[in-house]
């Protein structure tokens, strides 16, 4: 039997959760409902262009939430940070092999 | 000798400044850039600049940066949402600073002009002197005040003018890198809010023209949260270079050919 921890600990998240989360990040960014961040996504064919100093306070948010380092020094270059896909690829790929989820806020 | 240029808008400004450090061998002192409506620019010279800068980012990638990274040193205007927050807008502005530090850290582990206008770090806590300023002008607009010189000190301590140092004292002893600005200065006249702004040192192809652009949106924020229009900025550059042979080291060629490229990018516009 499991605890209620363990059950909700996951490995790596897949990149759609992690587009989700920082989706999510970003509307906090902007001051815009999630909503109709998904709009302007579909308007431009899927993907949302950011802002640098954006990713960057999203990488900070996502990093207070799952409780670890998501972006090396290389990473936040510009280049590396133009758009919402590109940013959950970075993020996907930096992820440590094998480490569960930390719960939301839990660090 | 000091060196004096006066036009409308950020590329113009710019433009003409790099034509002047050329045609005075690439390096002047004291060289002095007034910009009347530093919130605007012409797209196609930022472009061909950026396309500059690419080019050496490609072969050395952490040697020079794009226009907007160093814009965003000086403000992160992604952060500030006046038209959806409205009077919140400078608070979330300040607290993503807050929450983003250590990863902006990784990237710049001295911090970045921008942090060091929202947060100096005083001998006992960090200190904003972007809001003092602020606070300063607004109470100065409900007074009905229009001239704010009773304001301007040079060298004061952030928490008693409307001026913002951006050294700090025993902290800052490398002779070259951050922090090349020294200091921003606030004025207000005939209900504008005007900025000075001086550097001690300015690489101007890697830098200048960021640097007006980020400065220029520095001068918008104090002017939309005190309630005063945007006046002029004016940029003393106390050494500055073209970086023909020094900076980023471009070399006579490149630096006329780019500036070539920027003047027909000026008369390309309508």
């Amino acid at each position: 039997m499991t605890n209620m921890s363990a059950a909700t600990a996951q490995l790596q998240p897949d990149l759609d959760e992690l587009a989700t989360a920082i989706l999510e990040a970003l509307a906090k960014v902007r001051a815009a409902p999630v909503g109709e961040l998904r709009e302007e996504m579909s308007a431009v064919g899927g993907d949302l262009e950011i802002d640098s100093r954006e990713a960057e306070a999203v990488i900070a948010m996502l990093e207070k939430q799952y409780g670890r380092t998501l972006a090396t020094v290389d990473d936040l270059e510009p280049e590396c940070l133009a758009s919402v896909d590109s940013l959950a690829d970075l993020i996907h790929r930096r992820w440590p092999a094998g480490q569960p989820i930390a719960l939301s806020g839990s660090k | 000798m000091a060196v004096f240029v006066s036009e409308k808008d950020v590329s113009t400004a710019w433009v003409a400044a790099l034509e002047t450090l050329v045609n005075s061998g690439g390096d002047a002192v004291n060289l002095t850039v007034a910009i009347a409506d530093p919130t605007t620019e012409l797209e196609g010279v930022r472009h061909v600049l950026d396309r500059f800068i690419g080019e050496r980012r490609r072969a050395r990638r952490h040697s020079v940066k794009l226009v907007s990274t160093v814009a965003n040193t000086l403000f992160p205007s992604a952060w500030y949402v006046p038209d959806r927050l409205g009077a919140d807008a400078a608070e979330h502005l300040y607290e993503l600073e807050r929450s983003t530090r250590p990863v902006t850290r990784r990237r710049n582990p001295r911090g970045t002009y921008f942090e060091r206008m929202v947060a100096w770090p005083g001998p006992k806590e960090e200190f904003n002197q972007l809001d003092q300023a602020v606070r300063r002008l607004r109470s100065a607009r409900e007074r009905g005040h229009q001239r704010g010189h009773e304001y301007e000190v040079g060298m004061a301590m952030p928490a008693d003018e409307i001026a913002a140092p951006v050294l700090v004292a025993g902290k800052d002893r490398s002779t070259i890198g951050f922090p090349c600005l020294s200091h921003l200065s606030f004025s207000l006249l005939h209900g504008v809010v005007n900025l000075l702004a001086v550097y001690r040192s300015h690489d101007f192809i890697s830098r200048g023209y960021g640097n007006y652009l980020g400065l220029g949106r520095v001068l918008h924020f104090v002017a939309q949260e005190s309630g005063f229009p945007p006046g002029e900025l004016t940029c003393v550059s106390a050494s500055a270079t073209a970086e023909i042979n020094r900076g980023a080291n471009f070399g006579r060629e490149r630096v006329e050919a780019l500036l070539e490229d920027c003047q027909a990018a000026l008369g390309a516009t309508p």
